[in-house]
């Protein structure tokens, strides 16, 4: 690759990170024209870190997802830059290889539960199957396992929720049972897709507090999509905020969300209703619509929605770099808020 | 069993009567009101009027409309489907002997039909929108408007008179052996198949294309399945049901096909008698045939709907649920 790739702000650990995405783009024929869903994203997930992956409905944080984790390939659309799992090249790979770790090195739970259990068969086969990639394990054992998964992931009475189906459990339930399947085999890297959007909040609560365990004692690199900025900032460690296609801010999520510098991200923050004492700000929603990304605007893309908008937003495209004060702390904007007010994210 | 159910059971089996009886009502009436009349044909042009009258009383004909079909009705309540006007034998003893040919013929034409139809509606559901799925398409389309006589005479003229690999005429019983047996009827089966392989196939590759959309596939998918395993193990199953409703509604179609095929082919079957009843305007063995055909076509609804809750159990509890008054 080439020098000019910016390195990302969220330094993993030392060592090789888990996953490794450097200047990825991903683009789409449609019949308007060529539609880059993610431009330029490069990202790092160390074992055991939560990364959040924040924007609005089409700003390309599931097709980031999707692509990272070769779900989406180059016979789905056109792609460049590059994704490392583990050091290997996993746009280089062969459908058969990637097909090997998906299941039991890379794994991902979807948005929504009920339609992503299979319908007919029973959720101890679903989890069974995934068990049984590993061909060590026989249908005896593969069984006592997913019993073991699903007392783990929280289901009562597993003997007899084994033969349950998807419609008979509740949502939080059968998110339980995704999470179950997607941890079988001990994946390193998770994928969560809005994991929570469909559920109830008490529900959701719950099922995150159940992604940070996994996380703590799996040690499990977890990629959180998700448009909740509130969920963001409880369950990850590093969150990348993302606007058309582009990564807008990036950093620890304390950072990132406290002390937002992109516009972009201060304006989501504003737009959360909060109630604290003493202080009530109503939420401020953004104005005007996400870009068209068939015929982006020139400059930074989100200049034409900004009420801090300057000349150079509309003409140069910002560039993601480091803050003077805090290194690993990244963003893209021409006139950054300068004195960050220290915004709460309700915790 | 509970109460709910037995009486779902009592009305399903009210309603199938009911089609039986209106299905030969209107058999019986629309019969009598063609032109013609057996007694004057069994006897021939040459015949008196006084020996077809004699013939007329003899078979009840001379009885007015409605009191015959009286007397029919009240022999099938008994298990008597009377006697045919030509040969005199009983109609009940030409179905045991015709009937096993129909139904072989038709259970072998609808395994080629399957065997073809499941295959292709796979291949073309996988590569939709691909030049695979137009060519399969084609060769859909072909089928579906070809009529059976057409693939009939093109297989007599291709297997049997060019390469002579099977008879183009004339059925072997069982007793002839197991090779003679089936050469006699595979070429029928085949002809027999077109039309159900097209239907199977359209109707199974549009509802595995839908299922293929599902977000339940792409988790199989990120459980790193196997393409087979995927379309075997989780597309498949969900996308049964159009293909055994058209099953059900097909063989009932066949049913119709069979006179066609099986007179070409000189098959000893149902659909030639029926053929052969309704010019010889033999109302008793016509009745008789078209009530057990009926009967068939409703049993294997019946059937298929049966099965609906087995292939997807989410319709057996949404019936529960319903109260199940159906």
């Amino acid at each position: 690759m080439s020098a000019a790739v910016p390195t990302p702000a969220v330094l993993p650990e030392p060592g090789e990170p888990l996953l490794r995405v450097r200047d990825l783009v991903v683009e789409f024929r449609t019949a308007n024209g060529p539609l880059r869903a993610v431009d330029g994203v490069s990202l790092d997930v160390a074992r055991g870190q939560r990364v959040g992956i924040v924007g609005e409905s089409g700003s390309g944080k599931s097709v980031l997802s999707r692509t990272a984790m070769g779900l989406l390939g180059r016979k789905d659309a056109r792609i460049s830059g590059e994704i490392t799992f583990r050091g290997r090249d996993l746009l280089a790979m062969s459908d058969k290889q990637r097909r090997e770790l998906w299941g039991r090195e890379i794994a991902m739970v979807f948005q929504d539960p009920l339609s992503s259990l299979h319908p007919i068969t029973p959720i101890g086969q679903q989890i069974v199957e995934t068990l049984r990639r590993d061909p060590a394990l026989d249908k005896a054992k593969a069984r006592a396992r997913a019993l073991e998964l699903l007392d783990l992931v929280g289901i009562p009475q597993a003997e007899r929720r084994f033969r349950s189906r998807a419609h008979e459990l509740s949502g939080g339930m059968r998110q339980r049972v995704m999470i179950a399947i997607a941890v079988a085999n001990s994946p390193s890297l998770l994928f969560a897709d809005e994991p929570t959007t469909a559920l109830d909040v008490t529900v959701q609560a719950r099922i995150l507090e159940l992604f940070d365990e996994l996380c703590r004692e799996l040690s499990i690199g977890l990629v959180m999509v998700s448009h909740d900025l509130g969920v963001v900032a409880r369950h990850t460690d590093a969150v990348s905020v993302m606007y058309a296609g582009r990564i807008a801010e990036q950093g620890r999520v304390d950072d990132v969300l406290r002390s937002p510098r992109m516009r972009y991200t201060s304006a989501l923050l504003a737009a959360i209703p909060r109630i604290e004492p003493g202080r009530r700000a109503l939420p401020r929603p953004i104005g005007g619509l996400p870009p068209d990304l068939v015929n982006p605007p020139a400059g930074c893309r989100f200049a034409p929605r900004c009420a801090h908008a300057v000349a150079a937003c509309t003409d140069q495209v910002p560039v993601l770099e480091p803050s003077a004060d805090v290194p690993d702390h990244a963003f893209a904007c021409w006139n950054p808020t300068e004195h960050p007010d220290r915004t709460e994210v309700a915790r | 069993m509970n109460r709910a159910r037995l009486l779902r059971i009592g009305l399903k089996v009210l309603r199938l009567a009911a089609v039986l009886l209106v299905v030969s009502s209107l058999c019986f009436f629309s019969l009598s009101l063609l032109p013609g009349d057996p007694a004057r044909l069994m006897l021939g042009d040459t015949a008196t009027d006084e020996a077809v009258a004699t013939l007329r009383s003899q078979l009840g004909l001379d009885l007015p409309t409605m009191e015959r079909f009286g007397h029919w009705l009240g022999g099938v309540l008994q298990g008597d489907l009377g006697e045919s006007y030509r040969t005199g034998q009983s109609v009940t003893q030409v179905l045991a002997e015709r009937a096993p040919v129909t139904v072989e013929l038709i259970v072998l034409s609808q395994v080629i039909a399957l065997g073809l139809a499941v295959p292709a509606a796979i291949v073309a559901a996988h590569r939709r929108r691909t030049g695979t799925d137009r060519a399969l398409s084609l060769w859909v389309f072909t089928a579906l408007s070809t009529p059976d006589f057409v693939v009939g005479v093109v297989l007599i003229w291709i297997l049997s008179v060019h390469l002579g690999w099977f008879p183009a005429n004339g059925y072997a019983p069982w007793s002839d052996g197991v090779g003679p047996h089936l050469s006699s009827l595979i070429m029928p089966a085949i002809a027999l198949a077109g039309t159900s392989f097209a239907l199977y196939q359209r109707v199974l590759r549009a509802d595995l294309v839908e299922t293929l959309r599902q977000d339940y596939i792409e988790v199989a998918r990120a459980k790193g399945l196997s393409l087979t395993r995927i379309t075997f193990r989780h597309a498949l199953r969900p996308s049964l049901l159009g293909l055994s409703t058209q099953i059900g509604v097909t063989v009932g179609m066949l049913i119709g096909s069979t006179v066609v095929v099986e007179s070409l082919f000189g098959l000893p079957g149902i659909g030639d008698e029926l053929a052969g009843a309704v010019t010889a305007r033999d109302y008793v063995e016509v009745q008789g045939l078209v009530l057990v055909i009926a009967t068939c076509f409703v049993l294997v609804n019946a059937l298929v709907d049966v099965l609906y809750p087995v292939i997807d159990p989410r319709l057996a509890s949404s019936r529960r649920a319903r109260g199940g008054a159906r």
